[in-house]
């Protein structure tokens, strides 16, 4: 899929229906030959609002561009990154501002990512560069994102309270989140604490039940964690690289928007799948946003050995549990 | 003349009433025209049925014997011109102010009865037509009868006059047309062209082409459209497939369909005019599988009503949504017959209709809830396909040459419809040349005429699109078969046997490109940018920021709507972006630095004594060896905003910078060890540069560490 393209163009139009979204972006997708098909546009909005680009009403089946931000990366030799929506007229205008007849301080190159838009990063003499290029291009300079992102996250429990659940849809499948294999089942009946998937059209819909019986709108990485906290489950580990290090997740517990996005923009990049631990990895994260993340989810202390947080996982963590359609 | 008289007719005695030719006037008058048809197309269309239609109670035979006969009363049958006296009165008629019916009428009916006659029994021709004219008012001899062309084409274009610009389509909007090849006679043929049944018939291919009411398309276009449809579901009468057929017809055809088009309102009406609404069929899966029908309630219709099916069922519909009556309360087995046998439901002046078919594509409906059946497969949106199981292999055998990977049997269809074979996770996303015609439904179309589909429009104008994101072009392979080009701007290409033109691989400049497929013209522009560096509702998404337990954070876990706009007054979060409100809460933080690569050591200093921090450049993350471009800096975060910089070159002298002029302060910074108030000292009062920068505020920096030290 040509992720430039479908974030110029939701950069151009600034916000709309999940749905044109979708058209847009599987447009693309059988645009060109190869393109692998299992690529769905939600797991696309996903991956854009992860990096920034974009937010997602995922009830209200919306979606806005976010605004573009520049910001320097933490520990990430000196590079800043250029989030958020991009537009032609902003990225031709940076084509301009960082040409060589306008500065020697300040250059820029894309760097292209699997599955989603590449990452612009810009490299710079000094951090005034980059804040008065911000100026000059009309956006935003952010410094330190990452870092003050993971300060502003939601307690998991005070949210939880937050968010009754609405009246449940009927005449769909549900299913029951079997949370140590994170496997889903078919349910007859809603009793039982835990997450629980209306299969809808398209969008799975959850509900949390708590011990009270009280039913709690959720999605499904809040419902998950939800879920995790309650029986006391640890599945978040952090590996110590040379500098940072690596946040590493479970594919069955994706982190929630706010916490992925984090992550993310601690490096630029969309997390790697790791097949051989089937899990989600974060590049360059400091450990003290990592230690905020976790501590959000109720998911501290952080597994430091990845071998301990491989004995503790599921042995049957399978493609099975993916969200499916009614009959799928 | 004669009011009413009895005579005996063949063997029988059979009593006919005679109208006179005022009171045939007033019946067709009553009967085609008037405030009722405000607005919409009428034709004077005239057939046997038709005219003992107009005299209840009489056979076909004896009510055209009446109407022959008070129009033959009406002719001067020595004159120059028969048909003197009818202009005669048609001209006094309109002299004096057109009230009342035109007298006029009763001929016209009779020459659009035999060109009815003409058309269902002999081939279209002057001499065939005049023969049957004779023929109705018993007229000796052969060809144009005196005077018709004279008086006769005169009379119909007087009557389109009055409809149209003299009574403004208040009676009915006129669709009588001439023909270049029947000159005389081509005005009766355009009134003999459709039944009031055909004419119906349109609104449904009017919804088949997808036509928007009051969408603007060229009458060659729907004339390719008809061409392709009429002869396949469409349910018109062979006289109107004849006719659509001829080339003598197409230009006279093409405007009766451009005129109706035009006054479509977007409804579809039955064979007898009623309003007309679809019945879909829905499938569910769980917790049982069970299928239903699903009935429309389109605007007009009524919110609760009892509609009658074939064998007299009663069935009490009311209005369950916007649009929807919603499930019809059916038993399975009832579900199961319409499914295979079709079901109508009528109510007075309503109907609601499902239309059986062996194969039937079943798409998300979120307005009734359910995989509901859709009349066509549209590309790349999954589908479910019922099919009659004796039609199950080939369906299974084209979904196995022409479906995305990954589409299945549903194991219970059996449980769902006795009979049916389910297919589920259907996807196609090409266009399939020659299938077969019981296939026709899941041969992905977007519509049946050329149609730009797909591409990254742009909501600035319809038909914009993103520079690069041009749609495909697709083109079904029942339009226009002759036209084996396609012409895009001024290139000419083969005509894709796929059917899908893919415009974005064309290299086309941002610009408007006109697009013509025979007689299908088609028109979208592109542009590379709408020149905003930032669009406007950018940013309606995110997250509100609230106070909790001493820290700001966000209130949900997922981003929602943002009060008003581009309203900063409140904390919040979109993207990556921080608006911080009122609230100063990140006034605290210290922005990075960015330092140059290569020095031995660092050193920052703040304005207040003991602001001091040594460090060196740290080891690169082997991640960003894989990055773009050189960095010469790497990024520090200070705890305290650096007043001062100092790095120690290996190879150099030590270089001060100033980031910030701001004087020092007198008192050390709270929690500042002695050693480092000593250490932030020492540094002015050691360091030595040659040029040094801001040298007057280094001065009063290193009169605050002399006092400091002392």
């Amino acid at each position: 899929v040509n992720y430039d393209l479908l974030l110029e163009w939701v950069s151009e139009q600034g916000s709309g229906s999940l749905l044109s979204f979708r058209q847009a972006h599987d447009w693309l997708l059988t645009s060109e030959e190869g393109n692998d098909h299992a690529i769905t546009a939600n797991r696309t909005a996903a991956t854009m609002a992860v990096l920034a680009h974009m937010e997602i009403d995922w009830v209200r089946s919306r979606w806005s561009a976010a605004p573009p931000v520049l910001t320097i990366l933490p520990f990430a030799g000196g590079r800043s990154l250029l989030t958020g929506a991009r537009t032609r007229a902003l990225v031709y205008a940076l084509d301009e501002e960082t040409a060589e007849t306008a500065t020697m301080s300040v250059m820029w190159a894309p760097y292209s990512q699997r599955r989603g838009p590449s990452a612009i990063y810009l490299v710079s003499e000094s951090e005034t560069d980059i804040e008065q290029l911000a100026a000059r291009l009309g956006i935003r300079y952010e410094f330190s994102v990452a870092d003050r992102l993971s300060r502003l996250l939601p307690s998991l429990t005070t949210n939880a309270k937050t968010s009754p659940g609405g009246p449940l849809a009927r005449g769909f499948q549900v299913d029951k989140l079997q949370i140590d294999t994170f496997e889903w089942i078919t349910v007859e009946s809603v009793e039982t604490p835990g997450l629980y998937r209306y299969n809808l059209y398209g969008r799975p819909d959850f509900r949390y039940l708590d011990l009270g019986g009280r039913s709690i709108a959720a999605d499904l990485a809040t419902g998950t964690y939800l879920e995790l906290s309650r029986t006391g489950r640890k599945v978040l580990a952090f590996r110590e690289d040379a500098v940072n290090g690596t946040l590493i997740v479970p594919m069955g517990a994706p982190l929630p928007t706010l916490h992925a996005r984090a992550a993310a923009l601690c490096s630029g990049l969309a997390p790697t799948f790791d097949p051989d631990t089937r899990s989600m990895q974060y590049q360059n994260v400091p450990p003290s946003i990592a230690e905020r993340i976790a501590s959000s989810l109720n998911q501290t202390p952080l597994l430091r050995d990845p071998l301990q947080r491989l004995l503790s996982e599921p042995i049957r963590a399978s493609r099975s549990s993916q969200p499916r359609r009614v009959g799928r | 003349l004669l009011a009413r008289k009895e005579t005996t007719a063949g063997m029988g005695a059979q009593t006919t009433a005679y109208y006179s030719y005022r009171e045939w006037a007033e019946r067709l008058d009553k009967r085609f025209f008037g405030p009722q048809f405000s607005g919409r197309p009428v034709t004077l269309f005239v057939d046997d049925e038709v005219v003992a239609d107009l005299i209840p109670g009489e056979v076909a035979g004896s009510a055209i014997r009446s109407l022959s006969s008070a129009v033959r009363g009406r002719l001067e049958l020595t004159g120059s011109n028969l048909f003197r006296p009818v202009e005669d009165d048609y001209r006094r008629w309109k002299m004096t102010g057109s009230q009342g019916a035109s007298p006029s009428l009763p001929l016209l009916a009779l020459s659009v009865l035999a060109a009815t006659r003409m058309a269902r029994e002999d081939g279209v021709s002057s001499t065939n037509y005049y023969l049957r004219f004779r023929q109705l008012l018993d007229l000796a001899g052969r060809g144009e009868p005196r005077g018709y062309g004279e008086t006769v084409p005169w009379l119909w274009t007087e009557l389109k006059s009055w409809l149209n610009a003299l009574n403004h389509g208040d009676f009915g909007i006129s669709t009588i047309i001439g023909n270049e090849n029947f000159a005389n006679i081509g005005y009766a043929l355009s009134q003999a062209l459709f039944r009031t049944a055909d004419r119906q018939r349109l609104t449904h291919f009017f919804q088949w082409i997808d036509l928007k009411p009051g969408e603007a398309i060229a009458a060659a276009e729907l004339l390719a459209l008809f061409r392709s449809w009429a002869p396949r579901r469409s349910g018109v009468h062979s006289g109107v497939l004849k006719m659509a057929e001829s080339e003598m017809f197409a230009d006279q055809l093409a405007g009766i369909l451009e005129t109706e088009a035009h006054h479509w309102d977007g409804g579809l009406r039955d064979e007898a005019g009623r309003s007309l609404g679809r019945i879909l069929v829905g499938a569910q899966l769980f917790p049982k599988p069970k299928l239903a029908l699903i009935a429309q309630c389109p605007s007009g219709f009524p919110d609760q009503a009892t509609f009658v099916a074939r064998g007299g069922r009663s069935l009490t519909l009311s209005k369950a949504a916007d649009g929807w009556y919603g499930e019809i309360p059916v038993d399975s087995a009832f579900v199961v017959e319409a499914l295979r046998t079709g079901l109508k439901l009528e109510s007075g002046g309503f109907a609601l209709e499902y239309k059986a078919d062996r194969v039937v594509p079943l798409a998300e409906n979120t307005d009734v809830g359910y995989w509901a059946s859709t009349r066509q497969v549209h590309p790349g949106d999954p589908h479910w396909i019922l099919a009659d199981r004796q039609l199950s292999n080939e369906v299974a055998s084209y979904l196995q040459r022409h479906a995305q990977t990954g589409w299945g049997l549903y194991e219970r269809a059996e449980v769902l419809a006795p009979g049916w074979t389910l297919f589920r996770d259907v996807v196609i996303n090409t266009a399939p040349a020659n299938v077969p015609a019981e296939l026709s439904r899941i041969a992905p179309a977007v519509r049946e005429r050329p149609t730009l589909w797909g591409g990254l429009p742009l909501n600035r104008a319809s038909d914009t699109y993103l520079w690069l994101g041009e749609p495909d072009l697709w083109i079904p392979a029942s339009f226009a078969p002759e036209a084996q080009t396609v012409r895009i701007d001024d290139d000419i290409r083969r005509r894709p046997t796929s059917g899908k033109l893919q415009l974005s691989k064309l290299g086309l400049n941002p610009s408007v490109h006109k697009i013509q497929v025979g007689p299908s013209h088609r028109q979208f522009g592109t542009v590379k940018t709408l020149g905003n560096r930032q669009a406007a509702a950018t940013g309606s998404l995110g997250y509100l920021l609230a106070e909790e337990g001493g820290r700001w954070a966000a209130t949900t876990f997922v981003p929602s709507q943002m009060p008003g706009g581009n309203d900063n007054s409140r904390v919040r979060l979109s993207g990556a972006s921080l608006a911080q409100g009122d609230s100063g809460f990140w006034a605290r933080q210290v922005p990075p630095l960015l330092l140059p690569k290569g020095a031995g050591e660092y050193v920052l200093l703040g304005s207040s004594p003991g602001q001091f921090r040594r460090l060196k450049e740290p080891e690169s993350a082997a991640w960003l060896a894989a990055l773009p471009l050189y960095s010469k800096v790497f990024e520090v975060s200070p705890e305290f905003a650096p007043v001062w910089l100092i790095i120690y070159w290996r190879t150099a002298p030590a270089e001060v910078r100033l980031k910030v002029a701001k004087p020092p302060e007198a008192d050390p910074a709270p929690q500042a060890s002695l050693d480092m108030v000593s250490l932030w000292a020492q540094t002015f009062l050691s360091t030595s540069q040659a040029t040094p920068a801001a040298p007057d505020l280094w001065a009063e920096y290193q009169r605050v560490s002399e006092s400091v030290l002392a």
